[in-house]
């Protein structure tokens, strides 16, 4: 089972696109760096995320949501934000593949 | 669990080094091998020995030597680097340079290989 | 000796060559890995398909015609399979026929099987 790491903004990337495009069942997804505004609630991308949630389980990096001003209140509901120790586990449990 | 690092990215146009330092902590906190960081692309750049950035900065090249420290092996692909003008010279003592077959034994020799 | 298992690495190219240097930098490290036995797999998606577009001419960039060293990898180096994502290929109006090279078309939900099957992957 996959990890799909996002760390490009929705914005400006194929990235999240990319991950959603190969997110397989049990696959799980993490935004990170400039990833988390994919996470932001009313955002573009926030039924994009939404449909994933469905199927897969999606994280946010918590020091990177935290540091662009993302609050935990600002986050899609059932999007899990992870620590840096969380997001190591995941990737014990995960195969990793990054999307830039 | 044995991992291995690989940095795209350069230092100060992206937060890879960033992500893959707290990345390395947490997983060494976690009692985790970390079996190299290899640094390729313009990440090549993180290895630099005579970076200077302002005091109240986050320094990049005391981040490596620290884990130099902790004892994981940094390895700066030789091709990558020479291009940028990196060199024997200008390497930071806490990296090595060689080449990218380093990269494919990260591959096969960690369970996991993770890019920043 | 015991013959080890093959480890599988999958090489994902998703930028369009020139523009930066993932391209030259991907090839210089699928050539490396060639050299090792393993199963190497290079997969071309998004703008990375571009890469394969026949026709590519960089005499005015003063740059080399990176095209050329793809059938090179193929025949020369031991690359197991060297992939092209079909949706990729049609989101841009190119067809197997635009391609410098014979490579293994695959459509995205093979594609997806494939990658579950690697050990680590190479983005660029």
């Amino acid at each position: 089972m996959m990890l799909h790491i996002v760390k490009k903004s929705p914005y400006e990337s194929s990235a999240l696109n990319n991950a959603i495009n190969y997110i397989r069942q049990g696959d799980i997804m993490l935004l990170t760096e400039d990833g988390v505004y994919a996470a932001k609630k009313g955002g573009k991308f926030s039924n994009l995320i939404n449909e994933v949630l469905q199927k897969n389980h999606v994280y946010c990096l918590l020091a990177d949501a935290k540091a662009r001003g993302i609050l935990e209140s600002e986050v899609i509901e059932n999007v899990k934000l992870l620590d840096y120790k969380g997001f190591v586990e995941k990737v014990v449990e995960h195969n990793p593949m990054t999307w830039a | 669990m044995k991992f291995g690092v690989l940095i795209k990215e350069g230092q100060y146009t992206h937060q890879a080094m960033d992500s893959a330092y707290n990345f390395i902590v947490a997983a060494m906190e976690l009692g985790h091998e970390i079996k190299g960081v290899f640094f390729y692309n313009e990440g090549v750049c993180n290895t630099c020995g005579t970076m200077e950035p302002p005091r109240d900065e986050r320094n990049i090249r005391n981040l490596l030597l620290g884990l130099d420290e902790k004892g994981i092996r940094l390895i700066a692909c030789v091709a990558a680097g020479k291009r940028r003008g990196l060199v024997a010279q200008t390497v930071s003592s806490a990296a090595e340079i060689s080449g990218l077959g380093q990269l494919l034994e990260l591959c096969i020799e960690s369970d996991r290989l993770i890019t920043f | 000796m015991e013959e080890k298992e093959k480890t599988s690495v999958m090489f994902i190219c998703r930028t369009a060559p020139y523009g930066t240097i993932f391209e030259q930098e991907a090839i210089e490290a699928m050539i490396m890995f060639g050299a090792y036995e393993q199963d190497i797999n290079v997969t071309f998606i998004d703008d990375g398909v571009f890469s394969l577009k026949k026709g590519q001419d960089t005499a005015l960039l003063g740059k080399k015609n990176f095209s050329l060293t793809y059938p090179i990898l193929i025949d020369d180096f031991d690359i197991s399979h060297i992939y092209v994502e079909k949706e990729s290929l049609e989101e841009r109006g190119l067809s197997e026929n635009d391609l410098i090279t014979e490579v293994e078309i695959i459509d995205r939900n093979a594609l997806r099987q494939k990658m579950n099957e690697m050990k680590a992957f190479l983005p660029f």
